[in-house]
């Protein structure tokens, strides 16, 4: 099936080694495709509301509080448990490893609370149009009265921040707080 | 993370009305105050909560948010960029992985297997040219971007179709008539080959301009050998 599509792209011979025309496609193959789709479905489960039905299938840790179904996995006997074959099961097994992140009904992010709708106003995003030099140009001669503006008025400050990931998977931050044009915290 | 450590801070500052923050990465600032469902949702709360209670309590009090991009080397961002790359510090190892790590090592995953696979696999058929970069590493499969090869050698979709025949030695050349059409012609124009082979054509051939030839395998001598050569692995190289 893939062949037909890398024949398309590539324009080789039909009698071409598909592997080798697929990888040069930058067509990486269905079945592993299918299999990070899968995966990646298995950890969608994390982030479905409380009340969501599905909770009450799941462990009872992962069940978010909810009362567990008749069927659910921890109610099944051991030999139940052996000869199931659902996605459930693998779900179970994968957000053992996965910590829970979500807070999807937290009131600050419900509909009526968000920040944007209540001060539109006040809050502002200056972000670059495109990635042409001339256009970074522009922005910077922009951010660079900004910030000076900043500095001249007694009652603002400009905040610089950065981040970055280091080869071990370690996140770091930095942050810059500037008033009247120098560094007034470093954190 | 980065605007969590700066702004916080900065709002408990007294007297002050106008923040102006100025991050490389516009997009978590939006994803703090646009308040939708986030695998970094549990870290941006004390953020947005914060940010709230900072607007709520004077009507003059305002945020402006400016992206500023590491490649423009702002002096004053480069001063905190290079203090977070100075930073060190000691990976700890948590219990359980983040949803976002679980997500990127799905693809990690996935896509080294596939090319662990391919650099086996004999699928990806006998006369295929295993080309380095130009740091002399092999290059391997990947889907992100157009994959490894379409990038370097896009240019035209001659050059395109031509390096591919050419990689895998499926190409309008005596070597592969010899095998899948012996009643047709194997030598080589030039008259010096008995059978035209990809390597004579790259490396020997006279019709083609010798200070064009590879001296390397690495992929862009290849891709300006073909770019010199326009009938190189054409249907004109008759």
């Amino acid at each position: 099936m893939q062949q037909r599509v890398a024949l398309w792209i590539t324009g080789a011979f039909r009698t071409s080694p598909s592997e080798g025309i697929e990888a040069i496609a930058g067509l990486i193959p269905i079945t592993l495709h299918l299999r990070k789709l899968n995966g990646r479905h298995h950890l969608c489960y994390a982030s479905i509301p409380l009340s969501h039905a599905i909770n009450s299938l799941l462990d009872s840790q992962h069940a978010k509080n909810q009362t567990p179904h008749k069927t659910a996995t921890s109610k099944l006997t051991m030999k139940q448990q052996a000869n199931l074959k659902s996605p459930i099961k693998d779900v179970n097994e994968r957000l053992n490893s996965v910590r829970n992140c979500f807070n999807p009904l937290q009131p600050l992010f419900t509909p009526g609370s968000w920040i944007v709708d209540h001060f539109s106003s006040r809050i502002s995003f200056h972000s670059l149009s495109s990635s042409s030099d001339k256009d970074l140009y522009q922005h910077l001669q922009s951010l660079n009265l900004a910030f000076r503006s900043s500095q001249v008025n007694h009652n603002s400050i400009a905040v610089i921040a950065d981040r970055g990931v280091k080869k071990s998977h370690v996140a770091t931050a930095a942050a810059h707080i500037w008033a009247d044009n120098s560094v007034i915290k470093q954190l | 993370m980065a605007i969590c450590t700066g702004l916080i801070p900065a709002m408990e500052i007294d007297n002050i009305h106008d923040i102006t923050v100025i991050t490389d990465s516009i997009t978590a600032a939006r994803k703090i105050l646009e308040s939708k469902v986030d695998p970094l949702q549990n870290m941006f709360i004390p953020l947005a909560a914060a940010v709230k209670t900072f607007l709520s309590k004077d009507g003059r009090n305002k945020i402006c948010f400016w992206y500023c991009p590491s490649r423009a080397e702002w002096p004053r961002h480069k001063l905190v960029d290079n203090q977070v790359k100075a930073s060190s510090c000691i990976p700890t190892f948590p219990s359980k992985e983040s949803h976002l790590f679980s997500r990127k090592k799905e693809c990690d995953n996935t896509l080294c297997e596939w090319q662990m696979h391919f650099t086996s696999s004999l699928k990806k058929g006998h006369y295929f040219l295993n080309f380095e970069d130009e740091k002399g590493i092999v290059i391997k499969p990947t889907y992100a971007k157009g994959g490894s090869w379409l990038p370097i050698i896009g240019f035209t979709n001659s050059l395109y179709t031509r390096f591919t025949r050419m990689t895998t030695g499926y190409a309008p050349i005596g070597k592969y008539r010899q095998r899948f059409f012996p009643q047709l012609p194997t030598s080589c124009p030039c008259g010096k080959a008995e059978v035209q082979t990809r390597e004579y054509i790259v490396m020997e051939c006279d019709r083609h301009d010798p200070s064009t030839r590879p001296c390397n395998i690495i992929i862009n001598s290849f891709v300006h050998f073909l770019a010199d050569n326009p009938e190189a692995f054409s249907f004109d190289n008759r």
